[in-house]
Parts: C-alpha cells; structure tokens; sequence
C-alpha cells in the first residue's frame, strides 16, 4: 500500500549557525569555557545570592561560633589550675594578682604571650615561661630577680640587682638589712664597681653605712660617726686598699677624723673633727713649750 | 605568471601553516558524493624543497582522524553549479569529518574533478651564471619557461617541473649542486577553469575556512591508485566518477598529462532511468546491485524486481531480465572507455615503455569492466584500489575514494611545483616597496 502524503524529505545539511556553533563548540577555548566557566559560574552565582541574605550570614556565624565553642570546651582542652614554679611567697602572690585568669579556661582563650608579657613587667620577676602542661595545669616557671643592692632615692629604697634593674621597694632599711645601701645619682649604672667596694671594706663591715654616689663620677664611702672615705674617679678599689692598710698600720679609723680623702688616688689627706684639731694644735703648742 | 605565482605562493603558505598545525583537511568536490577527511599530521619542520618526488608509500606521517562523505549537491560534471547547495552539501561533509575528529580545523585542501583540466608541456633555458646549478637558477630557468597562451579564464593548478637537462645530460631530477653550463627544464602545466577555483574558494570560504590548496583530481586519483612502479616507469590512470572521467598520464613519478572526459557513471544511471523507464533512485540502486557489462546466458533469467511507487500495480512489478540491464550498461561504459582511449591517444601515450593502465573510481566497481576495458584499452589493465593510509575505515578505502585519498597523500608529501621555488626577482614585479620587504625576509 503506498503512502498517502511522502515523507518529507530531511535536510542533511546543518544550517550555517547551527555549523558555526558545533565548530565554535570544537574550539578549545570555548570548549573550556561552556564545560567548566559556565558551571562554575552557575554554581558561584546561587551560592553568593544565598550567602547575600542577612539571615543566611548571622545563621552561618552562629554555627560557626558553636562549633568552635564546642570545640574550645572539650575537656582535653580545659586548663585548671596554675602552677608557679621558683617564685617567692611575696612575688608568687604577685603573680597570681597580676594574671587575672578564672579557671577553668579554655586553653583557646589563654593569650600566653601577653600573659608572659604582664608577667615580665613585673619588677621582681627577671625571666618567665609559661606553658599549658598536661592534664590542663598552667605551668610558669619564673626567676626572680635577686637583689644586691639597696639604693635609697628620692622615692624611698629600692632594690637592685647585679644588672641594677628596680626588682622592688621596701618600706624599711631594716627589711634587707643584709643587703649593702647606696645613695646618690648614678648607681644603678655602677653596681659591679659598688659591690667590689664592699667586698673590700669586708675588714670594716661592721662600721659601713653605705655608699653614696658622687656627681655621678666617685664614690664616697660613709662610715659610722660621719666619717667620709673620699674614693677617687679611677681605681678606687686600689685607692681604698691604702686606707684600709693605713687603718691596719695606725688604726687611723678609730681615731677622731671626719674625713679621708684619697681623690687624688695617691697619698690620703685627712680631716679632723674640730675638737681633734684643737687638742692637736694644743698638743703642738706644748710640744714648742708656749702651753701653759 | 605572476600573478598566478602570487596566489599560488599564499596557498603554499596556507599549507605550510595547516602542516604546522598538524591538522588539516582534504576535501573532495566530486559530481556523486562529496568526501572530507580531517589528516593529523606529526609535528615536523619540512619546509625544505624536494625536487625528488620522493617515494609514494612514504605516507606514515598523517593519520586520518575523521571521514564524513555526503550525496553531492550542485555539482554537474565536477563543477560547481549551484553554489548554495554546495555550500550546503561541504558544510555537512566538513560537520560530519569534524565531528567524527572531534577536532576544528580552518584549512582545507580541495580537489576538482571536472572545469576542464588542460595539460601544456613548456619548456625553458637559461645560462648558468657560476657553473653550479643552484636553488635559485632552478627558480630562473622556470621563470624562463616560455608560457602557452592558455587564455584568460584559466588558471594553472600544477606546475610541475618534470625533467632538467644539464648540458648535454637529461633526465635529471635534482640537479642543484651539479656543474654544467646550460640548464634547461620540462615543465607540466595543468590548467582549469578559473571560474570553477573561484566558485569553490567561494563555497568554502563561505563554510568559515580557507582553502588552502587546489589540485586536480586526475592527478590526485593516479597519486593513490598507481603503485611506485607504475609510476616510475610510465602509467595511465583512468578514474571513472560519477559525472567526469579523469585520465592521467605518469612517468618518472611525474604527471606529465592530465585530463577529462565529461561523462561517468551518472549517465549510466540516467541511460539505464531512461531506457527501462524506471526512476534515477531506482536505476541507481539497480546498477549497483545488479549491473554489468559481459553478458552471459544466465543473465537471460535472472530477473530484476524494478520497483516503483507510482501505485499502478502493472508498472511496479515490472521485471527486468539482467542482460537488458547490461545491454543499456555496456554501450555507455564503451563510450566512456572510448573516449578515454582518444584522450590517451591524443597524450601520445602510445610511445611509453609500459602501457600499464589503471581503471579507478567508483564505477570502475561495475563487475566485468577489466574484460571490457582490455578490449577498448589494451591488455594492461587492472583495476586499482586507492593505497591505505593510517586510520582510514574500511567505508571508505574503495575505489570511489581514490582521488580523496590521493589527495591526502598529495597534502602530506607534495611534489614539487613551480611556486615551491624562489622567483627571480624581476619576475615577481617592479614595486620598490614589495622588493624592500622581500629583502627584509630574505635577510632576517
């Protein structure tokens, strides 16, 4: 049986856009760009659209900051207590006043670097290292600095160590009385030279007052009764050597002087008490028979 | 010459460019069917001039990577007649080639069947100037060529310098670097109408490529289905298509004729629609299932259902016997030969050592056409199947593409031509502007 109406006949040939599409389709580039840039595209373009909702971005943060709380609260990551090592009673309680920490703490939250910062301002302390050890304890290791020397300044007395750093003040002389005492401008910058001094005046500890700096160039050693020990600019370890083998020689400390003076670093001058030098000038007299 | 020399020249480029590449693609505008093959090449810098012709099965460098082949449209007798539907028919073939390739490709290298192809011998002279035959004297002594008046509407496709005398010595295929004092050449010259390459750069241009190369396709068919031997020591090609018979004529692997005869299988069909009164779809399914040209006594019974739809049941079943069919057959496919024969003749085929003729092309698959064509022909006749190339599917390696794939070849090695070689400078024309930047190139 033939067919009613023929089947129309099909074209074989592509139209010319339809040609020029399937080569630019064969062409890398475009290739490229239609297989991977538009889907790429598609995909930033919803993505973005969503994340520009305000309440999309406020639910994104509230997810991330409970992950992160959950987290940052896992025991394992809890630290509990605080242990300080090598410190002091005075400075350990110090320590703990300065580091204004509430355990138990993440160990997320704990900034060690600015807490081993606010522990190293502190006077007393010279060097700190603070970790978080096992089993959530917050250990710092400290050093303390160790005072040598009390200087007594304008703003009462304070202590220095051999590096002559402020380690603290006291209220009272009597607190350190074991430690020598220096006055004057100057010292901190002297101490090795200052504590040489009174290793040497070892023989007269008992006597020693202190130290008083000079102009900022000599030392003055003070004894009791006032006297003066003059020390001169250079070399005065050796220049207080001679006083100290004069005092040994004639025991001249004992006697009534109210000053030494070595500044010159070669031969001492001595200065007596008033009344000394009257009865010496008496004495003279008799000695040139004109007394009475 | 000149000009010719030009466009010739930018075609080159074009291919060399393509080669460059590694892709291009070869297409062939035949009456029947129209082939595009895409060819990857390897990549490879060979830019030099061969003057040899190299060796024919030396085609492992290309690879086919797609085939496409379409029923022709607006093609009569290997011109293009209707240029829309051409242009309809080569974007579905290049579509369908690309697609298969997965690959763009943007030049094209065509072959033309028909637009009368006419073959010139010329032949040149020059002095040489130092004594050795150098690149440039061989681009002087073909400038020196004395060139027919082939007239206005033809344009030279092959140029091909075929044989160079030194002095008294000739059959010289390279003679650069020889001593001698005189060098003359023999020149082939294949010219067709120029309206057919115009129409044609047309159509492909208006597909979105360049064409980058024409070539006949009586010489593109012989490159495929005449062995090395064949050849070299002197063979015809006959490559019978559907609306054009190309013959050539090679020797020393050079063509040294070309032409075409205006008739192929297409009137056989329309001879067969004709006679036996049935539709050219019909005839042509006829032909090829059961077509012939020797008949013998059992083709008196083997009867042939025709076909139709007209719905008049007399008409319909009508059958014909076999022998009827090769009695309309026969005298046309004798015609064809015939005047083949005369194209042979006139080439003075005659004279050549061997009198090896090749029959190719689609209707050269008609059962029986070897006895027929030793008749008209001569003994020496076989029927010849293009050569393989690499990655070409079984579909298309039948006779019918012989001149597609002669084609390629010709694309991956071609033979030298004329344009291959640099003109003297006086020949390429006077412009003070175009000489100062051909210096530029020469020099940097």
């Amino acid at each position: 049986m033939q067919q009613v109406n023929a089947p129309t006949l099909h074209d074989p040939a592509p139209s010319r856009v339809k040609y020029k599409l399937h080569r630019l389709w064969l062409t890398p580039v475009y290739r490229a760009l239609i297989r991977t840039g538009l889907p790429v595209l598609l995909v930033l373009v919803v993505v973005l659209s969503w994340l520009r909702d305000p309440a999309v971005q406020q639910k994104i943060a509230t997810h991330f900051d409970n992950a992160r709380e959950a987290v940052e609260q896992r025991p394992e990551f809890m630290v509990k207590l605080m242990r300080i090592q090598g410190a002091s009673e005075p400075v350990d309680k110090l320590v703990r006043e300065t580091l204004d920490v509430t355990f138990p703490v993440s160990s997320f939250r704990l900034d060690l670097v600015a807490l081993k910062e606010a522990v190293e301002d502190i006077k007393a302390v010279e060097t700190v290292s603070i970790l978080v050890g096992a089993k959530g304890v917050l250990e710092i290791g400290i050093v303390e600095r160790v005072p040598v020397l009390l200087w007594r300044g304008e703003d009462g007395l304070v202590l220095l160590d051999a590096q002559g750093v402020h380690s603290g003040y006291l209220n009272s002389r009597l607190d350190r009385a074991d430690l020598p005492l220096a006055t004057g401008q100057g010292v901190a910058q002297n101490i090795p030279e200052a504590l040489e001094i009174f290793r040497k005046l070892s023989p007269i500890t008992d006597r020693v007052r202190g130290l008083m700096r000079m102009g900022e160039r000599r030392w003055d050693v003070v004894l009791d009764r006032s006297q003066v020990l003059m020390l001169p600019e250079t070399q005065p370890i050796a220049a207080l050597g001679r006083i100290l083998a004069l005092h040994q020689a004639q025991d001249i400390l004992n006697r009534d002087i109210m000053v030494v003076d070595i500044r010159d670093g070669r031969k001492p001058i001595l200065r007596l008490s008033a009344l000394a030098l009257n009865d010496l000038k008496k004495l003279r007299l008799i000695a040139a028979g004109e007394g009475e | 010459m000149s000009y010719l020399y030009d466009t010739q020249r930018v075609m080159r480029q074009k291919r060399q460019n393509a080669l460059q590449r590694g892709l291009v693609a070869v297409l062939d505008v035949g009456t029947t069917k129209m082939a595009c093959m895409v060819l990857q090449f390897d990549a490879r810098n060979d830019s030099e001039v061969r003057l040899s012709a190299g060796t024919v099965l030396d085609h492992g460098s290309f690879r086919v990577i797609g085939v496409a082949t379409t029923r022709s449209r607006g093609v009569h007798y290997g011109e293009i007649t209707a240029m829309e539907e051409t242009e309809r028919a080569i974007r579905t073939v290049v579509q369908g080639a690309q697609k298969m390739a997965n690959v763009r490709v943007d030049h094209v290298i065509a072959c033309l069947a028909g637009a009368a192809p006419r073959s010139y011998g010329v032949a040149g002279e020059v002095e040489l100037e130092n004594g050795t035959v150098t690149s440039l004297d061989i681009g002087r002594v073909l400038a020196a060529c004395d060139m027919p008046d082939y007239g206005a509407g033809r344009e030279t496709v092959h140029a091909m310098p075929v044989n160079f005398t030194l002095d008294h010595r000739s059959g010289l295929t390279d003679p650069r670097g020889q001593i001698g004092s005189r060098l003359s050449v023999d020149m082939h010259l294949l010219t067709i109408d120029t309206q057919a390459i115009e129409n044609l750069l047309k159509c492909v241009k208006r597909c979105d490529m360049e064409l980058a190369g024409v070539a006949s396709s009586a010489y593109t068919s012989a490159v495929s289905a005449l062995v090395e031997d064949e050849q070299e020591l002197g063979a015809a090609c006959i490559d019978i298509g559907g609306g054009t018979t190309s013959v050539s004529v090679f020797l020393k692997k050079h063509m040294i004729y070309g032409d075409s005869v205006r008739m192929g299988g297409d009137l056989v069909t329309s001879d067969i629609s004709k006679g036996l009164q049935m539709s050219h779809h019909a005839a042509e399914r006829i032909k090829t299932l059961h077509g012939g040209v020797i008949a013998t006594s059992i083709d008196d019974r083997e009867m042939i259902e025709i076909g139709g739809d007209t719905g008049d049941f007399d008409h319909d079943r009508r059958r014909i016997s076999r022998a009827e069919l090769i009695g309309v057959m026969r005298p046309r496919l004798e015609e064809i030969l015939e005047e083949a024969r005369m194209r042979l003749d006139a080439s003075g085929f005659d004279h050549l050592p061997s009198q090896r003729i090749v029959l190719t092309g689609g209707s050269s698959q008609v059962p029986g056409l070897e006895g027929l064509a030793s008749k008209i022909l001569g003994q020496n006749v076989r029927l010849g199947r293009p050569m393989r190339v690499q990655g070409l599917p079984q579909a298309a390696t039948g006779p019918a593409f012989a001149s597609t794939i002669g084609l390629a070849m010709h694309a991956a090695h071609p033979q030298d031509e004329c344009w291959d070689f640099e003109l003297p400078v006086e020949r390429i024309g006077g412009r003070p502007l175009k000489k100062a930047m051909r210096w530029f190139k020469d020099n940097w």
